[in-house]
């Protein structure tokens, strides 16, 4: 499978590659680790016929206390001191993503931008011709849900939902300016454009918030093999200890797999497992459009969900 | 557009052709006749294509080759010294690991990551670390057998 021709950039600033995006126009893509955007290509499911590279870039390449710069592969970003203590989700989640491979080269802002997945899209050019073409790749109407007009392509990043659970923010930047999101808006819930970024904007930074004493936080994902898979479902809670704003604590629940976005929801710390897996079950809506059946995904979420909440209350009564 | 650029490959400075289209994985094979880099799925999945780039494990055939710039790769030619096999392929000639060989060097490039981190890995160690490289003959047993007792033998 050879990749379609393309146009190389290499840029060594950050300004460097705004200012190449925005001569290049909306036909030009940021390259990362390429683990999603190249697989893509050659399956004809992304296209681009500018490519520009944030490799050479050493400023995303960095990480300073809570920030993580966008270009920071995930093998390195388990390799924090303290990540698995202060933020377990995330270390938990950036472990299960892929195999070792992909985590040598992948990146986390990559992670977090990948695009959506589908059976009937991301598929072999050949399988997608060989039918009529899914909304997504360009036809009438979803295939996964025939007669529909809106794409139901699942959002399957892991670390997104360990990042929401924890309540992470993230630096966009384009020419001329910057702006700091929470992490939820960094996506549109629509399967067919996954991501707010307008063309040219580039995921800098992702921001951790000053850890609490008390951390308890975890990710548990769903696949058909212990490896190399992408998450049929996965979920991150993160147990906010009681303050002044909600003296009850909170459950910080995020969810992937489930949807065309990474889901959050906001519990109250006393939550039960109980109404935690009813909460789970009324925000995943999968349909059958990337492997196992949709009705297991969900039920597999709620389970998750409750397990991992009674194991992280047990952890803090010993 | 073509270029012509040096990859520093198995501590050798060699020189290729390359379109930016152009894989680490199809300048390794086709132009550098280093054939151990196999071809599989093509797409990530597989790992067949597996090499080092600077110590570590990365799939060939998702990294363009002009972006692999002064970054040292190593093939599974790399490894033996003159005559003598590097001792993750001795171990695996001998625990039987090895049998149409398509996925052996991925596996031993993936095997030499995880020893060089963590010389003495238990078998949980070994599967996780191995577990974006895919096998169809050998069922695994053999191969993880093979690492782990090469890194027994290494203490
Ligand atoms: C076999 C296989 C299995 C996989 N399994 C998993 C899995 O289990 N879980 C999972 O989460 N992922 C999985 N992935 C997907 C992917 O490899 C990872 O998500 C990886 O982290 C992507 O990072 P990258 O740097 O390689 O991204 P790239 O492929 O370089 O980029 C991905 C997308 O993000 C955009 N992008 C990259 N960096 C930025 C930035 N700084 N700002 C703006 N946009 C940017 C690119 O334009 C592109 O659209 C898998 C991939 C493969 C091939
Ligand atoms: S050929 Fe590269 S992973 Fe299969
Ligand atoms: S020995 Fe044949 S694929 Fe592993």
């Amino acid at each position: 499978m050879k990749l379609p021709t393309i146009n190389l950039h290499q840029p060594t600033t950050l300004a460097e590659a705004l200012n190449l995006s925005n001569t290049l126009g909306p036909g030009s893509r940021f390259l990362a680790g390429g683990t999603d955007l190249l697989a893509r290509l050659k399956r004809g499911a992304a296209k681009a016929a500018e490519l520009i590279s944030l490799v050479h870039i050493p400023e995303l390449r960095q990480i300073r206390g809570l920030t993580i710069g966008g270009g920071v592969n995930l093998y390195s970003l388990l390799e924090v001191t303290d990540l698995h203590r202060q933020f377990r989700a995330l270390s938990q989640a950036a472990a299960v993503v892929a195999g070792p491979q992909v985590r040598n080269q992948g990146t986390l802002a990559g992670n977090l931008c990948q695009d959506t997945r589908c059976l009937f899209f991301d598929c072999s050019d050949g399988l997608a011709r060989a039918r009529p073409l899914c909304l997504k790749r360009g036809g009438e109407e979803c295939l996964a849900v025939p007669g529909s007009k809106k794409c139901f392509a699942a959002y399957q990043g892991d670390t997104a939902a360990a990042l929401l659970a924890l309540g992470a923010e993230v630096k966009i930047e384009h020419l001329g300016g910057s702006r700091r999101l929470a992490l939820a808006d960094l996506f549109s819930g629509y399967g067919d454009r996954p991501l707010s970024l307008a063309p040219g904007e580039v995921l800098t930074q992702i921001i951790l918030p000053q850890p609490q004493s008390e951390i308890r936080s975890g990710y548990r994902k769903y696949r058909l093999r212990g490896g190399i898979d992408f998450p049929l479902a996965g979920v991150a809670l993160n147990l906010v200890p009681p303050c002044s704003e909600t003296p009850q604590g909170e459950v910080r629940v995020g969810l992937t797999g489930l949807s065309s976005r990474p889901q959050l929801l906001n519990l109250g710390g006393k939550a039960s497992p109980d109404e935690l897996a009813e909460a789970v079950h009324r925000a995943a809506r999968p349909v059958d459009n990337v492997g196992g059946q949709a009705r297991h995904r969900r039920y597999m979420a709620c389970q998750m969900a409750r397990d991992l909440l009674e194991e992280l209350r047990n952890e803090a009564a010993d | 557009m073509k270029r012509l650029i040096e990859i520093k490959v198995n501590g050798e400075r060699r020189e290729a052709v390359v379109e930016p289209r152009t894989t680490l994985q199809e300048v390794l094979r086709d132009q550098l006749d280093l054939t151990g880099v196999k071809e599989g799925c093509q797409s990530g999945e597989c790992g067949a294509c597996t090499v080092l780039l600077e110590g570590r494990s990365v799939l060939s055939c998702l990294i363009l080759a002009l972006e692999v710039g002064e970054r040292p790769v190593t093939t599974i030619e790399g490894l033996a010294r003159g005559d003598a096999l590097h001792p993750l392929q001795e171990s695996f000639i001998e625990h039987g690991a090895v049998q149409c060989g398509y996925c052996t060097p991925g596996m031993i490039l993936s095997a030499k990551t995880l020893l060089d981190q963590n010389p003495h890995p238990g078998s949980g160690e070994i599967q996780k670390a191995l577990e974006g490289n895919l096998c169809r003959c050998t069922g695994y047993n053999k191969i993880i057998e093979a690492v782990l007792v090469c890194g027994e033998e290494q203490s």
